[in-house]
């Protein structure tokens, strides 16, 4: 039966592989094909872009699931979101690179005057580090605000034991019930510390099929999408992405 | 074949556990996927009973049989292949906001499914195949709970194979509920707060 193990060993071989090159065509060729240029992109341009869509995200998420990431391109996803009028911009990535890099704001700023031009200043940009104890968002937005935060694997879970660990203290001081402890109490109590509505739409970018850590509890109703890679991310297959976005219907569990 | 015929032969054959001729090509591909890593926890979403009732001209509970059906072949493919525990996501909160009829229908289909698992616990045994029920099983009508608490008690040794059946569920009950055994085991004194 040797013979036949080294026959199933090579089939399996065989089909690895070619299901490896065909992956690395999605990442290299379809973006060379793109590239044949196209009209150039201002804010008025992108505006009437979002007039055509059939829905637009209100908070959008980007998961970086890559090891190498690009601020450059990460600036240039978030101009492309602000122009379009998406004012809730999640960032995430792992182990919280993105936290720390001091580049991020610069690159932001620059990209703004590149593709936006004289309406550059137009947008006020915040951005946020913390999940808990950050500032108080704006109450009345306009919608030139974008707020913007950074998060890591440390603001999914960790932030769910937290709001663990402050229920308990409440209930142990006969402060609360165990029964007031309700998947509303709970929403209530994290939208209280992060101000951002639940996330419409996620990006995922890498080859991982998963959320590796990203808010848990928010992503209940989020449509989650994919791209293979955000280093050189182009505006058609963005847009390409939200159009998708906009032809999803969901039915909630009961009857259609 | 009309739709009453393929149900009426499904229906000798709504067991959980089964093991049916398979044609040489699924043997083969199962070998060669076998030389591989294989995944040891698969998750089933089933989706799609009413839409293929529909399709089929059947009435919207035999596509909820014969999604069952489809899943007890799925559990065979993974133990054949050596995925030794599956998660099935078969109903969630979220659809008890569907008609009382389907809801009853639906009901009543986990009634006679985890009746039966009671009738097979030698094959059940046999291949070493553990039920749990995650959810929050308050919600069901009690003799259904009765149901699933005999069957998680009647495989509860079994440690070959794995069979997790999400039932009455959401993610957000679910983490709630976490929550809440925390705070019961702080008020009890049985997790310290540091």
């Amino acid at each position: 039966m040797l013979f036949y193990d080294v026959l199933l060993q090579s089939i399996h071989l065989v089909v690895t592989w070619g299901t490896l090159l065909v992956s690395w065509m999605a990442i290299f060729v379809k973006p060379w094909k793109l590239s044949q240029k196209t009209r150039p992109l201002n804010l008025s341009s992108i505006y009437s872009d979002s007039k055509l869509l059939q829905k637009l995200p209100i908070h959008i998420g980007f998961l970086f699931l890559e090891d190498d990431l690009s601020c450059t391109d990460i600036a240039t996803l978030i101009v492309w979101c602000m122009s379009l009028g998406i004012s809730y911009i999640s960032l995430y990535d792992r182990k919280g690179i993105l936290k720390r890099n001091a580049f991020l704001e610069t690159e932001i700023v620059r990209k703004q005057k590149e593709l936006l031009g004289k309406d550059a200043t137009r947008f006020n940009i915040f951005l946020h580090r913390h999940f808990f104890n950050r500032e108080k968002l704006v109450v009345e937005r306009n919608i030139n605000q974008i707020d913007v935060q950074l998060l890591s694997e440390e603001d999914g879970r960790q932030s769910l034991v937290h709001t663990a660990r402050q229920f308990s203290r409440a209930v142990a001081v006969k402060q609360y019930k165990i029964s007031d402890i309700s998947p509303s109490t709970i929403d209530t109590f994290l939208l209280d510390k992060s101000s951002f509505p639940d996330p419409d739409l996620v990006l995922r970018f890498g080859a991982v099929d998963s959320l590796l850590g990203f808010l848990p509890w928010q992503v209940r109703l989020t449509e989650i999408l994919s791209l293979p890679t955000h280093r050189n991310i182009d505006y058609k297959s963005f847009l390409r992405l939200l159009q998708a976005f906009g032809d999803i219907k969901q039915r909630f569990g009961k009857k259609d | 074949m009309s739709a009453n015929l393929t149900i009426k032969t499904f229906r000798k054959e709504m067991s959980w556990v089964r093991k049916t001729e398979q044609s040489w090509v699924h043997r083969l591909c199962q070998q060669v996927l076998k030389c591989g890593p294989v995944p040891k926890h698969v998750a089933f979403i089933m989706d799609g009973n009413r839409r293929f009732a529909v399709k089929n001209s059947l009435e919207r509970a035999e596509g909820h049989i014969m999604g069952f059906e489809k899943l007890a072949k799925a559990l065979e493919w993974c133990s054949n292949l050596g995925i030794m525990e599956v998660t099935v996501y078969a109903f969630s909160i979220e659809n008890f906001k569907r008609s009382k009829d389907e809801v009853d229908g639906l009901m009543e289909l986990a009634r006679q499914k985890f009746a039966k698992l009671l009738q097979e616990k030698e094959n059940l045994d046999k291949h070493g195949v553990c039920i749990r029920v995650l959810g929050n099983l308050n919600l069901l009508p009690h003799d259904v709970q009765v149901a699933v608490a005999n069957a998680v008690n009647l495989t509860k040794h079994n440690a070959r194979a794995v069979l997790n059946v999400c039932f009455a569920y959401t993610s957000r009950d679910e983490i709630c509920s976490a929550m809440r055994d925390v705070a019961h085991g702080v008020e009890q004194g049985i997790i310290r707060d540091r």
